[in-house]
């Protein structure tokens, strides 16, 4: 009889084992990099919203992406990036999306920094390049990471005109 | 019983374990899959586009208020019958719900965002508008701000749910279907022409979120749906590409004592009187076709 409820209770921790085993391995195979813009990239101050244009994606070293975004007259974006990778040096580029391909910011002019903010007084389409550099060395070379962007904005503050006194 | 169940779950777990090693005895072969996927995204060109929620913070301004005779009305979510026209209907009442927040207009807030529900249900997306979130409205236990969070969040947990899934064509007929209402909307905000009507102007500046929109649906008209839709839009589309641009400006990067960037000045949109008509009928067109 005792053996019996050992033997049971022995049964119902194995499931619960099992079940918790089923769960992690589901939750491994769904990962990707969903969200990851949303858990790892830098946010700005309050007074920002997020942008629905934020994206994640897989890459791999030597590789460059783009996608192209719109920005409103009027308002000011924040746009930070963030990645797995170990090194540092993972250029992003804003190019004005026209036919001149204006580049408006390059990180690899300003130390390879992560985030920038800029105010904008016309419609635009923005390209957002990223470009991680080949490293032929790098243990993870054939593993593909995730790269975000994560993009904020809001209304450009305007000073009330003729403010006289309260 | 308990038998049938431990051996189920350790079959289960073996089979996946199998799965595990199979892929990385193929490590090679899926390494060489994931290159080649990776050529092919580096070829594409992503296009994103402002939401509902951003357009309508867009156009916002003090002197307009909510106007209810421009939602579609709920009743009609019983019309949509087949699977796309559920999708677009679903970007519709999205829209609707963008723009019931943004106006601050919570006693519609519970109504739409029920039918948003109900849709999303019929073509599977069942995470992102939760009936829980329904309970709460329901219960008055949101304020307006916090309903503002939850349609932008709903929004976006949608948007990587699609995404996430592969069902990107899914996402192009949402979509759709919320800048069909968008357009509507703000057209009917707006009124008749004016060159000094700022909206006039705000609405001239989404002429590039909708050719991003209308380039994405492009790229996915392999899908028979996704093609149809955007063939019902491409008349709006020539319209849009007839509004004249001015280049004379360059485009200036200057920086603020912050070190903030500031852009200035840049191709200039000039939309006249007639254009402005022409796009304004074909959305009317474009949304009764929709709804």
């Amino acid at each position: 009889m005792l053996k019996k409820n050992i033997f049971r209770k022995m049964e119902k921790r194995l499931i619960g084992i099992l079940f918790i085993l089923i769960g992690i391995h589901m939750m491994v195979e769904a990962q990707d990099c969903y969200y990851f813009h949303e858990y790892q990239c830098k946010f700005p101050d309050n007074t920002y919203y997020i942008n629905g244009q934020s994206r994640s994606a897989l890459f791999t070293y030597g590789m460059t992406s783009q996608f192209k975004m719109v920005t409103f007259g009027g308002e000011d974006y924040h746009i930070s990036i963030c990645y797995q990778f170990k090194i540092k040096n993972i250029r992003f580029r804003l190019i004005e999306d026209n036919e001149d391909k204006t580049v408006l910011f390059d990180n690899a002019e300003n130390k390879y920094v992560t985030e920038v903010s800029f105010s904008n007084n016309v419609a635009r389409r923005i390209i957002i390049e990223i470009s991680v550099p080949d490293e032929p060395t790098a243990k993870d070379r054939g593993t593909p990471q995730c790269v975000g962007v994560l993009i904020h904005s809001r209304k450009t503050y305007q000073e009330p005109k003729n403010k006289l006194g309260f | 019983m308990r038998g049938i169940l431990v051996f189920f779950l350790v079959s289960v777990l073996i089979a996946g374990g199998c799965k595990t090693s199979g892929r990385k005895e193929n490590s090679t072969q899926r390494n060489d899959s994931l290159a080649t996927q990776q050529e092919k995204k580096f070829q594409t060109v992503y296009y994103r586009f402002p939401t509902p929620n951003e357009v309508f913070t867009f156009i916002k301004s003090e002197n307009l208020a909510f106007n209810p005779a421009l939602i579609n009305p709920v009743s009609n979510v019983q019309k949509y019958i087949d699977s796309k026209s559920q999708t677009i209907a679903l970007g519709v009442y999205i829209a609707d719900l963008a723009y019931i927040t943004i106006f601050e207009s919570y006693n519609n807030s519970l109504a739409y965002y029920k039918a948003i529900h109900n849709l999303s249900e019929k073509v599977r997306i069942t995470s992102a508008y939760d009936l829980e979130v329904a309970k709460r409205i329901e219960k008055n236990l949101l304020n307006l701000d916090s309903l503002k969070n939850i349609s932008v969040e709903s929004y976006s947990s949608m948007v990587e749910f699609l995404i996430m899934n592969n069902r990107e064509t899914t996402l192009a007929l949402i979509a759709a279907g919320a800048y069909a209402e968008c357009f509507y909307i703000a057209f009917n905000l707006s009124g008749n022409y004016s060159s000094s009507n700022p909206l006039v102007a705000k609405i001239i500046d989404l002429k590039y979120a909708f050719d991003n929109l209308y380039s994405y649906l492009e790229i996915y008209s392999d899908n028979q749906q996704v093609k149809e839709v955007a063939m019902d839009m491409k008349k709006l589309k020539s319209l849009f590409d007839k509004i004249k641009e001015d280049k004379t400006n360059k485009t200036i990067v200057r920086q603020d004592k912050n070190g903030n960037l500031i852009f200035e000045g840049g191709t200039k949109l000039i939309l006249d009187e007639k254009i402005y008509n022409q796009i304004r009928d074909e959305v009317f067109v474009l949304r009764q076709k929709f709804i």
